[in-house]
């Protein structure tokens, strides 16, 4: 059976990620007295946490 | 190639809400929602200028946001010294004011208007009877949810995640946070809106690698 990709389709692909999130996502350039860099620390942190109770 | 200002303008919200504690459950979670579809978050609580008018720097802020949420689910009387507080009508009045006599570029401006309940605005401030505006039962879900539909008609996004999926998102995100706090060696109550807007941003590039980053 052929795969029809409508043009709607297409347009849909461009503006959301597959998990429905819009494609773009902005990071500020201003932060607090916390810094990026720590908090960027601390999120990979849990992130890498998560993934390995997952597995 | 468009300046960076009208970029940063065209993606930007203000955030016209209450500050205190019993708020903050909405507050995060139209931060949240903000994000997730591609804008960026905007308040008062960015602005650390002690050499400008306050007033100033917030006309600065409301020119520079093409979007604007407006919360006056607070108008009411204080119970310390039974004043109401007038911040949030006043901004919106300079929001509304900026699209109508701002410009050709300010009137494309949008306009979220919460209150907790339906019709109560009629009752302080008639004067915006006949625009939409949105009852949200002092409810973080809801508030997400109409700021999720909001977003979607006025910024023409048609196909972003519908509104439970974004408030099942942020409940993940919520339950990050406290080991988040604990690796940044401090308590939630102490992060700013500057370091909290960023932190929410960082932590939906982890969720969501696929998506495109642009820093403003």
């Amino acid at each position: 059976m052929t795969k029809r990709t409508t043009k709607r389709a297409a347009e849909t692909s461009k503006t959301r990620t597959p998990s429905g999130a819009a494609r773009i996502l902005i990071i500020p350039k201003k932060t607090g007295p916390i810094g990026a860099k720590r908090i960027r620390e601390a999120v990979e942190q849990v992130f890498a946490r998560k993934t390995a109770t997952r597995s | 190639m468009e300046s960076a200002t009208r970029v940063l303008t065209q993606q930007s919200v203000f955030i016209n809400c209450p500050f205190d504690r019993a708020y903050r459950p909405i507050f995060f979670a139209s931060i949240f929602a903000v994000h997730y579809c591609g804008f960026l978050a905007r308040s008062a609580l960015e602005i650390s200028d002690a050499t400008q008018p306050r007033l100033h720097t917030i006309c600065d802020l409301i020119a520079t946001c093409r979007f604007g949420i407006h919360d006056l689910s607070r108008t009411g009387l204080e119970p310390t010294n039974a004043l109401p507080r007038f911040n949030m009508p006043f901004e919106l009045g300079l929001f509304l004011g900026c699209q109508r006599f701002g410009g050709q570029r300010q009137r494309v401006k949008s306009a979220l208007v919460f209150d907790r309940e339906p019709y109560r605005y009629q009752q302080f401030l008639s004067d915006i009877s006949g625009q939409d505006i949105v009852a949200h039962h002092d409810d973080p879900r809801q508030a997400l949810i109409q700021i999720r539909n909001w977003l979607q008609a006025a910024a023409r996004r048609p196909d972003i995640a519908g509104g439970s999926a974004i408030w099942e998102q942020f409940q993940e995100f919520q339950r990050d946070l406290p080991q988040i706090a604990v690796h940044l060696h401090l308590s939630l109550e102490e992060l700013t809106f500057l370091d909290y807007r960023y932190l929410i941003s960082v932590w939906q590039q982890q969720r969501d690698p696929s998506r495109t980053l642009t820093r403003l």
